[in-house]
């Protein structure tokens, strides 16, 4: 479509070769595909028409753009880049800069260039005023280059004018502590006479610094107006970096203990207080933590109603210094330090204070957050740390009751409905996820970011509807990616926003290159196949509609982008069990490990459907020309890779990686092979092979891989009968009043179910190829009237196996049955079930999360029954 | 922590050239620090410095907080109107559809 629109105004313009309406149009036309070289043509075209500084300035842009794509680094630096710096230099010769674009797109070719010096002349100097859109923009184009240049005396005292200005401006601290360190080691000293450096005043030693930190306290401190938390932070900052460097003298600035709890003191009841602290705790020893949590709670007014009652808050600002303590606490460890009985005591004492503060939230808004939602969440994350020490599932159930309960109260609460989402699929019940994900609204690039929360459960468990319907959000937002982002950059060459132009692009790129969109990609394909591929229409049908070509890899393995969100969740454990880079690795390890699995089955599939192929295998050497020969070549290396990709799962699945809780959810691999499938579905695919060599060979010269074959028919069932064994529990049982979820079960039972539709497909390969086989030599010993000569035993072998396939499916249906009915037993027994220590909002949450998990399961268990079915009544069609 | 975008548009001649606050935000947890009130300052800045006679917004009727907000930053309705915003595809987006305060603040 974009080409046709090229060719429509390359015709116009040598039609009317004076229409600045058709250059226009057919710049953006090159704009929306990216031809750079013939943008830049048709920029300067149109200046010629019409000498705009735009359209000059769309071909530097254009030429700044093939130095970006050129994939020889040194023809960008030698050629394009330098080119646009002397069109922009003419420009700025003739005194014809006028917009602050034009500037913006020169400091960007010199400093693509390298040219920083230059660089900074242009920014500091007359051009440079034009740069008014951005908030500092001078000033941050300056740090950058200074930065880069190594400039640290003009880094410093710049970073020290801007925080004159706005003392709450943190990036400047940051650089001024940067620089300064710098100077130290460069032992840096000031001239004798004159100015320190162009930018003024420079601080180069450590009292220095102290004395600047501590005057801007002092400024602080001496306000009557709202105080500035930059400040007291850059304190701790301060001494933290000495501290790096075993400087003796952080001393100079107090004790850690001390500052941290005046900083409590000031800000303890805004809600960035313990984000601004928590970056602190470590400037703490072990052995200071309690006596630093209870200096803050002795500051906090509580109040007790009656004897024995909790000593509560009487206000939101109070409420909020008691919350940031609780979390301090937990950040320090204390939380997991405790004791059972301590332990269930802390979980007590966070609930009442969740339902006390409710009443402070009673005028809310149903946007707005409840004051003590938090209380609520850490509370959850207490019972969470309580299941991971006994393994009693009870916790979590309680955990799913109290986020229940604090979602119906507080509607807007994105951390409650995420920790639903992970706890519900943890017990194995998808259902839920997706109004919960759907409430949570969200839009656009958080498809790729946390779309993975639900991608990664929805198949898996069973919903083979929702899955479908949760791939296509995140499929539409990616192929929607690249036509928007081609409107956004016509939209910046017509406004000059040439800075975002690069920006776009690689935003595009990112989102091209996600995991999360192969994934996806992969994922709705195999899904389609699955619920539709010799069902509704033939799998050869379903293979040429998704355009799948077993030859191709689509898959951008090398720009590989992971922008899945994995602290979205909040969390205030200790260090130690928090998400570490390590894991952010593992997990993407074991990602692109089975994503290479899955890709490769999809492609495998797709070599199963093949076009119908000559009836006369003897004709070997004409059967090895390009087309059987290649598909033969494409099966063996793609059989290749699925060995090696395998070995590699095995060899990660071996190592056992464990995340927390709160981090990365652990890919299908661990389970994939501990369910056998697979291993399975390997072997289903290995023995496409033997049935091609039949298929090209005859009956006559394949007596071992008749033999062979038979064997593998045989192996595949005792293979599948060990997936369907892994199956075998029951889903829910109610155990002394207890919950108790068996999730492995089902994800076992959708293993199966996966791989019997593969079994299935090569089977209808089989019989492809078996059929025509068995037709003919029976028409020849007719022909021959011989009944002596014995028939292939691959023939029974294979009836055999069609019929124990057959058996296999239906006794797994009865069993899926079985626990359906199992299911609505349990539903109508629980209904007289009462726990009279429970309050009555308790009673309903549990009830309303029992029922929600118990639901989930029947409806997968419905899906999955109701893909077997279709499956089963395929088999008979598979008889040869 | 939190964002402000914002454009200038409008016609010179008529007076109409302004600052225009496209979006703001401030996450839940950076809340009451006053930054709603510091980025506003900044886009204010910015209007004038690029010769905006005023600053306008959109804000829904029903947003109470951000109402409050800008009232107390000085903003004044100016009318009420009926919009909705259109979506990537050009077509309107049901969300953003509904009776709108235009706000505005005159700048000196």
């Amino acid at each position: 479509m974009a080409e046709l629109v090229m060719k429509l105004y390359e015709a116009a313009v040598k039609k009317v070769p004076n229409s600045e309406e058709y250059h226009s149009h057919l710049f953006m036309a090159y704009a929306r595909v990216g031809e750079y070289k013939k943008m830049q043509q048709a920029g300067m075209a149109l200046y010629k028409i019409v000498p705009k500084n735009p359209y000059y300035f769309w071909s530097v842009m254009s030429l700044v753009m093939q130095a970006i794509s050129a994939q020889d680094e040194k023809l960008s630096k030698t050629m394009f880049l330098p080119l646009a710096e002397r069109m922009v230099e003419k420009m700025v010769k003739e005194d014809k800069i006028e917009a602050e674009a034009e500037v913006q797109l020169y400091f960007m070719i010199l400093e693509r260039l390298g040219k920083y010096t230059e660089a900074l002349e242009v920014v500091r100097g007359k051009l440079g005023e034009k740069l008014t859109s951005e908030v500092q923009s001078r000033e941050n184009k300056c740090m950058s280059l200074y930065r880069k240049l190594d400039q640290w005396p003009e880094c410093n005292a710049l970073s020290r004018k801007l925080l004159l200005k706005n003392p709450d401006d943190w990036q400047f601290y940051l650089s001024y502590f940067d620089s300064v360190f710098h100077l130290i080691d460069e032992a840096w000293s000031p001239p004798e006479q004159g100015e320190h450096c162009t930018e003024g005043h420079v601080d180069s030693a450590v009292d220095q610094a102290i004395k600047f930190v501590e005057d801007r306290i002092a400024g602080e401190d001496s306000k009557d107006s709202r105080h500035l938390r930059g400040p007291y932070l850059a304190r701790l900052e301060l001494i933290k970096r000495l501290r790096q460097r075993s400087s003796s003298e952080e001393r100079e600035l107090g004790n850690p203990l001390d500052l941290m709890f005046e900083y409590f003191v000031k800000f303890g009841d805004k809600p960035c207080c313990i984000t601004d602290l928590r970056i602190f705790v470590d400037l703490l020893e072990p052995d200071q933590y309690v006596q630093f949590i209870n200096r803050l709670t002795e500051t906090v007014p509580l109040s007790t109603q009656a004897e024995d009652a909790l000593a509560q808050p009487a206000d939101i600002k109070s409420l909020q210094r008691h919350l940031c303590v609780v979390q301090l606490s937990r950040l320090l460890g204390m939380h997991h330090s405790l004791d059972t009985e301590h332990k269930l005591h802390l979980i007590e004492e966070l609930k009442a204070r969740y339902l006390y503060g409710l009443k402070f939230g009673k005028s809310c808004l149903k946007t707005e957050l409840q004051f003590s939602d938090m209380y609520c969440l850490l509370a959850a994350h207490v019972l969470v740390d309580f299941w991971k020490e006994t393994g009693e599932e009870r916790h979590l159930w309680q955990c799913l009751g109290l986020l229940e309960e604090g979602l119906s109260n507080s509607p807007s609460n994105a951390q409650f409905k995420l920790l639903l989402i992970i706890i519900y699929c943890r017990l194995g019940a998808f259902e839920p996820i997706v109004d919960l994900y759907s409430s949570l609204d969200a839009k656009h690039i958080q498809h790729d970011t946390i779309g993975y929360l639900v991608t990664r459960y929805a198949e898996p468990l069973g919903q083979f509807a929702a899955a479908s319907q949760s791939c296509n959000f995140s499929l539409r937002f990616f192929h929607s990616n690249q036509k928007d982002t081609s409107e956004y950059i016509i939209q910046a060459y017509k406004y000059g926003a040439f800075e975002k132009i690069p920006e776009f692009i690689a935003f595009r790129n990112r989102l091209n290159n996600s995991l999360h969109f192969a994934q996806v990609r992969v994922e709705r394909m195999l899904l389609d196949l699955f619920l539709e591929a010799n069902i509704l229409s033939s799998l050869e049908e379903n293979v040429r509609s998704m355009g799948l070509c077993p030859e191709e890899d689509d898959i951008p393995w090398k720009e590989m982008q992971d922008n899945r969100d994995l602290t979205v969740l909040v969390s205030w454990d200790p260090k130690s069990r928090q998400l570490s880079e390590e894991d952010r690795w593992l997990s993407l390890e074991e990602e692109i490990l089975w994503l290479r699995i899955r890709s490769l089955t999809l492609r495998l599939i797709a070599t199963l459907a093949t076009p119908s192929h000559p009836v006369e295998p003897k004709n070997s050497e004409k059967a090895a020309e390009n087309g059987v020969a290649s598909k033969n070549d494409t099966l063996h290396e793609l059989l290749r890779q699925l060995e090696v990709a395998l070995e590699g799962g095995k060899r990660f699945v071996e190592r056992k990686v464990q995340y927390h809780f709160l981090g990365p959810p652990s890919t299908r691999l661990t389970s994939a092979f501990a369910s056998g499938s697979c291993q399975c579905q390997a072997s289903a695919f290995r023995l496409v092979v033997d049935v091609h060599d039949l298929d090209i060979s005859g009956l006559d010269d394949t007596t071992e891989v008749q033999e062979r074959l038979g064997n593998s028919f045989k192996d595949l069932i005792v293979q599948l009968k060990d997936i369907r064994n892994k199956c075998e529990s029951d889903l829910f049982e109610i155990r002394d009043g207890q919950n108790k979820t068996k999730p492995a079960a089902l994800e076992n039972l959708v293993f199966f179910t996966e791989t019997v539709c593969i079994i299935l497909w090569v089977s209808s390969y089989c019989s492809c190829i078996l059929r025509p086989l068995k037709s003919n030599l029976q028409k020849k010993k007719k022909k021959k009237k011989d009944a002596n000569t014995p028939t292939p035993a691959i023939f029974t072998n294979y009836q055999e196996y069609i019929s124990a396939l057959q058996l296999l499916i239906s006794e797994v249906l009865d069993h899926i049955k079985g626990l359906e009915t199992n299911l609505t037993a349990l539903k109508l027994d629980s209904l007289s079930l009462e726990d009279h220590t429970l309050s009555e909002a308790e009673k309903k949450f549990k009830k309303m999360v029992r029922e929600k998990v118990q639901s989930s399961y029947q409806r997968s268990l419905q899906e999955m029954a109701e893909l077997l079915k279709k499956r089963l009544d395929t088999v008979k069609g598979l008889k040869i | 922590m939190g964002y402000i975008m914002g454009k200038a548009e409008g016609s010179v001649a008529r007076e109409e050239w302004h600052g225009h606050v496209t979006a703001l935000s401030v996450a839940p947890e950076f809340r009451r620090l006053g930054l709603a009130a510091k980025l506003m300052e900044l886009l204010e800045e910015i209007s004038e410095r690029k010769g905006g006679f005023f600053v306008d917004l959109f804000v829904r009727v029903s947003n109470q907080v951000a109402v409050n907000m800008y009232k107390q930053l000085g903003y004044s309705v100016y009318r009420t109107v009926i919009e909705y915003y259109s979506a990537s595809n050009n077509e309107p987006d049901e969300d953003a559809y509904g009776k709108f305060f235009v706000f505005s603040l005159t700048l000196s």
